[in-house]
């Protein structure tokens, strides 16, 4: 059993796991006589190694108690392995009916679930948030260049901070992500230089690709796009971030008098050397 | 690995880089038409005018997004159940949930593999509904 299994005709409860998240969706009625099957279900449920499980009650309007015992019971299986259930759209009946039962324990939390996940705080250092942010982001670049380039990076640990050692004049293009939150104020940007991207977008698309400037704008854009995306999505999971998403923009020489880089003390510029050529990644918190 | 040439795919996503790696792993395969669309707003005319087996869109566009996209898909009788194959770099348990209960059919990560891409299309497509 793979989580995905088509809908039992029995109970009707929808199953599917995707990225590492087990979904369960209840259909519109639950009649009392398809619980016994869908405990059976929950034992095997229970057993996919996954890391979240999530109850959609499809705000359900009634449901027999049986079935919230049977959840219960499936929360207990979870918690054996240190495994929580979230749920998501209960009606207002259904969590009344929550109260009266004294089920809290089960669904309590869950019924907070749009505070639970993406507004986690945790209180950070200036610094820690620095290095923690630095740490993903180089990982981000070794999966990118690794994986879409088929190539290998290699990035010298010792980031530079004045500007003038990263010279933009000796910078064709600049893709960016700006990030004005209450969480950070600051500018994530790829610099490289045009004979470097082509030979990027040749690594990435084969060498028979006609690179045009549109194309070497794209790489740009793209390469920054996966480095910023994944090193975001981790930070806001595993750290407590919250970083937006975004589009990266791209800036080419003309227009590059728009850039306010910082002085050295919020400036961290991380040279990236593969065989095709170098690239930089500023973090400017500024 | 080959497929019904018939089969007719629409790539999503706002990254000219992207469209043509996805545009060559479909070809690959042997898919003879690919619509290529730059936001969901233009996916979702293309949607309404030609008939798709299968969609690959990124997350984060302009004008309206993979997510919205959906949405809007879900809530059109001839789109609700086309299979949908997100490919984005939004990993964060938020976006699975919305994806899951929008019937997502599979979720790629970037950076990618062409071999995963390659599977999951595979997988769509041979799972997947005839067209109307």
């Amino acid at each position: 059993m793979d989580g995905n299994s088509p809908l039992n005709p029995v109970h009707q409860v929808a199953s599917r796991v995707l990225q590492g998240v087990h979904y369960l969706k209840l259909p519109e009625t639950v009649p009392v006589e398809a619980i016994s099957a869908l405990i059976d279900d929950m034992r095997k449920w229970a057993k996919l190694e996954v890391h979240m499980h999530v109850m959609d009650f499809n705000n359900l309007k009634k449901a027999p108690e049986e079935l919230f015992r049977a959840i219960q019971g499936f929360e207990v299986l979870l918690k054996l392995k240190n495994l929580n259930m979230l749920s998501i759209n209960i009606d207002d009946a259904i969590a009344e009916e929550i109260e009266t039962l004294r089920l809290e324990s089960t669904f309590g939390r869950t019924l907070e679930l749009a505070k639970v996940d993406p507004n986690k705080t945790k209180p950070f250092s200036e610094s820690k948030q620095k290095k923690t942010l630095l740490k993903y982001l180089v990982n981000a670049v070794h999966e990118a260049v690794q994986i879409t380039l088929q190539s290998t990076v290699a990035v010298d640990e010792n980031y530079l901070s004045k500007p003038e050692a990263m010279p933009l004049h000796e910078i064709d293009i600049v893709s960016l992500v700006p990030v004005n939150t209450e969480f950070m104020k600051g500018e994530f940007r790829l610099c490289s230089s045009t004979r470097v991207l082509e030979r990027f977008a040749h690594a990435m698309l084969g060498k028979e690709t006609a690179v045009d400037d549109e194309l070497v704008d794209s790489m740009a854009q793209e390469l920054l796009n996966i480095i910023y995306g994944h090193a975001k999505s981790n930070l806001n999971d595993k750290e407590a971030f919250r970083l937006p998403s975004a589009i990266p923009r791209i800036l080419r020489k003309k227009d590059f008098g728009r850039i306010k880089r910082s002085g050295p003390s919020k400036l961290t510029i991380m040279p990236m050397v593969t065989p095709m050529g170098s690239f930089y990644i500023e973090v400017d918190l500024g | 690995m080959q497929l019904d040439e018939k089969k007719t795919i629409l790539i999503v996503d706002d990254m000219r880089t992207i469209r043509l790696k996805l545009r060559k792993i479909c070809t690959d395969i042997g898919i003879k038409t690919i619509f290529e669309a730059a936001d969901g707003s233009e996916a979702f005319d293309i949607l309404n005018n030609f008939n798709i087996d299968l969609v690959l869109s990124d997350w984060n566009m302009p004008n309206l997004t993979g997510i919205e996209l959906v949405r809007k898909m879900r809530d059109t009788p001839k789109l609700m159940t086309l299979p949908v194959i997100f490919i984005t770099s939004e990993t964060e348990k938020g976006a699975i949930l919305q994806s899951l209960q929008h019937g997502i059919s599979d979720y790629v990560v970037k950076p990618f593999l062409d071999a995963t891409v390659r599977d999951k299309i595979v997988a769509a497509l041979n799972n997947g509904q005839t067209k109307e």
